[in-house]
């Protein structure tokens, strides 16, 4: 494997492959920034251009893109509270309130440097274990993505710990929302008045709608929540005090980054949200999180940076793609006339070895240019309010047409926005509802393949292990913020007596 | 003066004019409307037919991904756009065939011209290589037997999923249906023994099949397959069913013919470039090619079969 290694590097350190490097990490990194664009759009972009180029810079090209639109995605999360790719949505949480607090220069710190290092472990950790993990990823079928999804769901607890009433409210219309479209057990309509609602409410869309668009109405109101401690110097980078109080943080969500992008289908999406619940509850100031709590920038940022490598044990050990991103990257590949697949590593481990160094090398690059543009690009958040909801509108609307080509999207996206703003108005939390719409499709496809494979037997997601863990871990995680609820209230009107 | 330069643009203008009105076809970009997202199969084999038969006709062919409504969304855009020849669609039979169901209300069949045909691909039916069934008499006798079979395969009232209910017709038993969302998804359910058997493409487990982890047990088309040699076809097992996937273009009904044939003549002669013949056999397919006429007729008949076998899905 040392050897397979060291050969990896000769081939990433040709000149082709450098320069498909920089390429490729500096083009995803403004796709992944552009609000609608997304890393299977740029890699699908990209494709025709490695027509007439060698297998391995052609794939290090694609990677490095792939991995650099996580990392691009939290600045526009963080900057204008539009999540520029759908994994960067837990990173708007936290991210957003630093900037109205004047601290944009240290989110963007926090979120470029966790991105680096859970990019970097991760890749260490898909060298290491691929091959023995790739049997993990086949474990999970209809019952494992139910107990999944549900545990996702769980999240909504903690996420919405100032009214719990509210925050489920808000994620229950999530799926009420999501059953909109194909039910794709029965094959029939759901709500679809029109075609274009066939296959759902676009989640993008949706996403946009509800961060950003209801984001542009709160400005031109006039009351954009800049707090008073909004300096002139928004442009200060962490402090080492700072990112050593997130070390711990990045090395879990590294970890739960990784192990969820294996699962194919869960993916970075799905790890930012379980990465930040799981820095929510261990953290000694839970208070913080939604407010401008750093841990929570690096517990998202450096999960969804893993969940890429994760993605790629499935892909580069059975060829099953664990993302949209990465089935595109299986077409190139087999344009290339590769089979990513059981056989690749033992007919062509230049492929996914170069993939591996070129990622060990595309960490440091992306850290260091990442952190000198992050004090230019925090200079956005003393752009004065009314320029820059105008500037946001026109990205959303522009991204949004992106998705699909079409006015469908915008549309969507501008009435969630009007809902969006509304809910906010009323203090009902947006999260738990995009969470909802992510979760929803995913935990009701799979509750009813997990019926129909137990015969209509409702044990079947008790007599299997990893479904039956998952289940009592996500119960654990619904109940445990109303636990603390209860007994905090018990403590402070015994105090207040 | 002025008066020059007045005279002297009106006369470029006029030039401009000419040129372009005599200009034979094409004149300006194609557009080929694609209804699957960006860098799926369909996609990529459009994107590969766009590069091969560019200069052919000397214009760029440029692939616009328009996704949505179950394949709607295309035949909408494509239907909204002029017969002029600059707008043509890619279609698959499993595109075709959602008229007859979730699009019947929609569109008609008869609104489209097709162009030709590029791949026609049977479908194949595949168990794990350590299964304890090795033929599909094995399959039918452990469902005879009472044994739950969990069949699975990419969604429901798809051409898999009917090859499966017409299988459990003519052999008169019963098997679970596992509706997954595509290959890729049918695929890792069996390898992971969450499905015994699955109905896919046979490309999509080709791979699995070299490295000795799947077996296919059968596939759906009128012959075997040149790369699958031991695969038999279910006819020759004794049950009548033929079903494919093709996957060609088509136009809005109305193309002037000369039009019509000049994109067909200059797809037909970038799909023999030897580039595009490389392309074709890494992906493991073979050579589908048929001319207006031949490809009408095959839809027309594979739409009607469709239509029929929906009937065993009440």
């Amino acid at each position: 494997m040392l050897e397979n290694l060291v050969s990896g590097f000769g081939y990433a350190f040709q000149q082709h492959s450098l320069a498909a490097l920089c390429a490729g990490t500096l083009i995803g990194y403004f796709i992944g920034a552009m609000p609608g664009l997304n890393p299977t759009l740029g890699i699908s972009l990209l494709i025709p251009f490695t027509f007439g180029m060698k297998p391995i810079p052609a794939m290090i090209l694609l990677s490095s893109l792939y991995m650099a639109c996580e990392y691009g995605g939290a600045i526009t999360a963080i900057l204008i509270n539009t999540p520029g790719t759908s994994a960067a949505a837990a990173t708007a949480l936290d991210g957003y309130p630093l900037t109205l607090q004047g601290k944009a220069g240290k989110a963007l710190g926090i979120s470029i440097i966790s991105s680096g290092l859970g990019s970097f472990f991760s890749t260490l950790l898909l060298i290491a274990f691929a091959i023995p993990l790739a049997r993990f990823a086949l474990s999970f079928g209809g019952p494992e993505y139910f107990a999944l999804a549900l545990f996702g769901l769980s999240i909504v607890s903690s996420l919405a710990s100032d009214s719990l009433i509210k925050g489920w409210s808000a994620a229950i219309m999530g799926l009420l929302f999501s059953c909109v479209g194909m039910d794709t057990i029965n094959g029939v309509g759901r709500y679809t008045p029109h075609l274009y609602l066939l296959e759902g409410l676009p989640f993008i869309a949706v996403m946009i709608g509800l961060f950003a668009i209801s984001e542009v109405f709160v400005l031109l109101e006039g009351r954009s929540g800049k707090g008073e401690n909004f300096t002139g110097r928004v442009d200060a980078l962490p402090t080492g005090a700072e990112m050593k109080s997130c070390g711990i943080t990045v090395v879990r969500g590294t970890l739960i980054g990784f192990i969820v992008g294996i699962i194919p289908a869960a993916g970075a999406n799905i790890a930012s949200w379980v990465s930040y619940n799981d820095a929510k509850r261990r953290s000694r100031s839970p208070e913080l999180f939604g407010n401008g709590a750093l841990e929570g920038i690096a517990a998202s940022e450096s999960a969804n940076n893993s969940a890429v490598s994760g993605a790629l044990v499935p892909l580069l050990t059975l060829g099953i793609p664990g993302s949209s991103a990465a089935a595109v990257l299986i077409g190139a590949l087999t344009i290339q006339g590769l089979q990513p697949g059981p056989l690749l590593f033992t007919r062509n481990p230049e492929i996914p070895y170069s993939i591996f160094a070129a990622f060990l090398l595309s960490a440091p690059l992306m850290t260091v240019f990442g952190l000198t543009c992050s004090k230019f690009f925090a200079r956005v958040s003393s752009v004065p309010d009314e320029i820059l909801a105008f500037c946001i509108f026109g990205v959303c609307v522009l991204g949004t047409y992106a998705i699909g080509n079409s006015m469908f999207h915008v549309w969507v996206s501008l009435g969630f926005g009007v809902l969006g703003y509304f809910m906010r108005k009323f203090g009902f939390p947006t999260a738990p509802m995009v969470l909802a719409i992510v979760l929803g499709p995913m935990a009701e496809t799979n509750l009813r393949l997990a019926l129909l494979m137990g015969g209509g037997n409702a044990g079947i997601f008790f007599s299997r292990p990893i479904s039956l863990v998952i289940i009592l871990v996500s119960l654990a995680s619904f109940l445990s913020p109303i636990f603390k609820n209860i007994v905090h209230k018990k403590l402070s009107s015994r105090e207040g007596q | 003066m002025t008066k020059f330069v007045l005279t002297m643009s009106l006369a470029i203008l006029l030039l401009v004019v000419c040129t372009t009105a005599d200009a034979a076809f094409p004149e300006k970009n194609i557009t080929i409307l694609n209804s699957s997202t960006a860098g799926s199969p369909t996609d990529l084999l459009a994107r590969q037919v766009a590069h091969y038969t560019e200069p052919h006709l000397k214009q760029p062919l440029i692939v616009l991904n328009k996704p949505g409504g179950g394949g709607g969304v295309m035949f909408a855009a494509l239907l909204a756009a002029p017969t002029d020849g600059y707008t043509i669609g890619s279609v698959t039979a499993a595109q075709m065939a959602a008229l007859q169901a979730q699009l019947k209300n929609d569109f008609s069949f008869d609104s489209f011209d097709f162009l030709c045909n590029v791949q026609l691909e049977p479908y194949a039916i595949a168990v794990l290589t350590d299964s304890p069934w090795q033929s599909i008499g094995d399959v039918v006798e452990a469902a005879k037997s009472g044994k739950n079979i969990l069949f699975g395969g990419q969604g429901t009232g798809s051409s898999m999923h009917l090859m499966a209910l017409q299988l459990s017709k003519l052999a008169d038993v019963k098997f679970t249906w596992l509706p997954y969302q595509g290959g890729a998804e049918s695929v890792t359910n069996l390898l992971g023994g969450h499905a015994e058997i699955i109905a896919t493409a046979p490309a999509t487990v080709m791979q699995y099949v070299e490295a000795g982890q799947v077996k296919v047990l059968a596939i759906s088309g009128e012959s075997r397959l040149s790369y699958l040699p031991d695969a038999p076809t279910l006819k020759e097992l004794g049950y009548d069913i033929v079903l494919t996937q093709y996957r060609g273009f088509i136009a809005k009904k109305g193309i002037p013919e000369e039009i019509k044939a000049q994109l067909v003549d200059a797809i037909s002669k970038g799909i023999r470039e030897p580039g595009f013949k490389e392309f074709m056999a890494q992906s493991k397919q073979e050579d589908g090619y048929m001319d207006p006429a031949a490809f009408y007729e095959y839809a027309k008949k594979d739409f009607d079969k469709i239509g029929e076998l929906m009937q065993l899905m009440q």
